[in-house]
């Protein structure tokens, strides 16, 4: 590889976490929490749980562009430890990550959809057909 | 070994790699158009490209004992080498079903022994599933993803403790229950079914074996440790070709007329009929930048002396800085293999002679004595992309290389260091 490469490389990397933006969580509007807590949220994130505190089934989306802030967040660790702990978990058959749209639009027709979607946006795209159970302070 | 040759073949093939990075662009766009599909189908992978060498040409080093080919002073491709794709497809929120094959340098059938999962998944309630069909074994911590060099630090899971299983998959139902426990996590699992594995012998010569199975495994977590315990308990009651030693031994009948009380080993040449059982302990920390992980096991197989029993440990711990992850890991695995003094016979035949050697080797040659050191590096340096190096420095004890390819004329060196360097990559 040349070095001109190895350098365009490194920028994209450096790039990739340098772009910052304030993910807010968003639900479905008939969800009935009102509210998520960090660590419920993690859970859900991380496969550890699959349903809601109230019970009901949890379906939680990534947004490909939002998604290295996001779990740095929410888990305090750099998204390649992210990527490694969901490929322990996707490759022994045991379940699999949340599924990743391209943008804040695609995410909220998800949410919007399905009653027991969750996942985040950038703040300016929220808009009345999602509710906000979240946001990072 | 015409598929073996074939797979070695399109491993060293440059075009090879180049088209499945090809495929993997490709399906990473899919994925995005797919996702909102109902049903849900995606489809997956992983791999390693890797080069591995040693400083000797006297014993060949080979990840466990899936195969019977191991690297040398010429440095081997295949050895830590291999390409993963999983297809899945979720059906609605009840059931889903998993199919993964692994291209990779093992004995045995080309397809068959190396699809490592084909199961449908029922999923009965939110913290409770079914698997129905080939999953992988839950034995020891790795042992369901030592494929996915993507997903732990090191170049291969710890030798000394994964060396000596074979077995990548099994055929059955498990169960999963999860429940929130004291602020964590405690996950039951059992599985009950049959394995299907091809083995080499030390010998090279391949054999079919057929295991009825019981497995079960609690795990553990909170924050940032992760505690387990598992035992596994394997009942070999298929086995074939037979040992040809037993054959000519029960089948010639005046052996022992030349050759006194060579008939008291046939028993011991039996091996369908043998139950393992495996225990294992492992412990796993991880905050972020400080990782850590240990396990233990005893293996137990009433002594047999094709597989005695054995017991194992390793310690490896690592610290991240920045996007590099340094690492150090000790391993140790001992067999308490007996020595079987075989007489001579009477009559100093080439042949009975030839015989004896075989026999004496069969009876006395499976142990495993090893400890070694490693150290390595790995380097996140893309997404969903990281690259190893690793340095491991082995001891050998006397007769105990069963987790290495032995050579036929040399005998074992006494150390070993194992150099390697690959690239790990999902898609």
């Amino acid at each position: 590889m040349t070095a001109m490469k190895i350098i365009l490389l490194l920028f994209m990397v450096v790039a990739s976490f340098s772009a910052s933006a304030e993910p807010v969580v968003i639900a479905n509007v008939n969800n009935k929490l009102k509210e998520i807590d960090v660590s419920n949220l993690q859970d859900i994130y991380m496969g550890r749980v699959r349903s809601f505190k109230d019970g009901s089934m949890a379906l939680p989306i990534d947004q490909a562009k939002l998604r290295a802030d996001f779990y740095q967040k929410l888990t305090q660790r750099p998204i390649e430890q992210i990527n490694a702990y969901w490929a322990r978990i996707m490759f022994s058959g045991e379940a699999s990550p949340p599924r990743i749209m391209p943008d804040d639009v695609s995410v909220i027709r998800i949410v919007k959809e399905n009653s027991g979607a969750i996942g985040y946006i950038s703040a300016e795209s929220v808009n009345k057909e999602v509710k906000i159970l979240l946001r990072f302070k | 070994m015409h598929a073996d040759y074939k797979l070695l073949v399109l491993l060293r093939s440059k075009l090879f790699w180049q088209y499945s990075l090809f495929l993997i662009l490709l399906w990473g766009q899919a994925n995005v158009a797919q996702a909102e599909l109902s049903p849900h189908f995606s489809f997956k992978g992983f791999g390693t490209f890797a080069v591995t060498g040693t400083d000797t040409d006297a014993i060949g080093f080979r990840r466990d004992t899936s195969t019977a080919r191991g690297a040398t002073k010429s440095w081997s491709i295949p050895t830590d080498s291999r390409l993963g794709f999983q297809l899945d497809a979720d059906f609605n929120e009840d059931f889903s079903a998993t199919a993964q094959w692994v291209l990779r340098d093992r004995s045995g059938q080309f397809f068959e022994q190396n699809l490592d999962l084909a199961f449908l998944r029922w999923n009965i309630s939110p913290d409770l599933y079914v698997r129905f069909g080939r999953v992988s074994p839950d034995v020891f911590m790795m042992t369901d993803h030592r494929n996915v060099g993507y997903a732990y630090p090191w170049m291969r899971s710890p030798h000394e403790f994964y060396g000596y299983i074979p077995i990548y998959h099994w055929d059955g139902i498990d169960i999963t229950k999860k429940t929130e426990f004291d602020g964590g996590f405690l996950t039951l699992k059992v599985f009950g079914g049959y394995a299907f594995t091809q083995v080499n012998a030390p010998n090279k010569m391949l054999f079919d074996q057929g295991s009825a199975v019981f497995s079960t495994s609690l795990v553990y977590e909170k924050g940032d440790w992760t505690g387990r315990a598992a035992y596994s308990h394997i009942d070999l009651n298929h086995l074939s070709p037979k040992n040809p030693l037993e054959e000519i031994i029960a089948s010639t009948p005046a052996i022992d007329m030349v050759w006194p009380g060579v008939k008291a080993f046939t028993p011991l040449l039996k091996f369908t009929g043998t139950t393992f059982n495996y225990s294992a302990l492992g412990l796993k920390y991880d905050d972020g930048l400080w990782l850590g992980q240990a396990e233990a096991s005893y293996v137990d197989s009433g002594n047999h002396p094709f597989v005695p029993n054995v017991a194992s440990g390793y310690l490896s711990l690592g610290r991240r800085i920045s996007s590099f992850t340094m690492y150090s890991l000790l391993g140790i695995s001992k067999s308490f293999q007996r020595n079987f003094d075989i007489p001579n016979p009477r009559v100093p035949d080439p042949q009975l002679l030839i015989l004896k050697n075989e026999l004496s080797n069969t009876l006395n040659n499976n142990g495993i004595d090893e400890k070694s050191v490693s150290l390595g590096l790995r380097w996140d340096f893309y997404t969903n992309m990281a690259l190893k190096a690793q340095w491991s420095h082995y001891w050998l004890g006397k007769n105990g290389t069963q987790n290495w390819v032995e050579d036929p004329v040399q005998s074992a060196p006494s150390e070993v260091n194992v150099f390697s360097v690959g690239m790990d990559f999902v898609f």
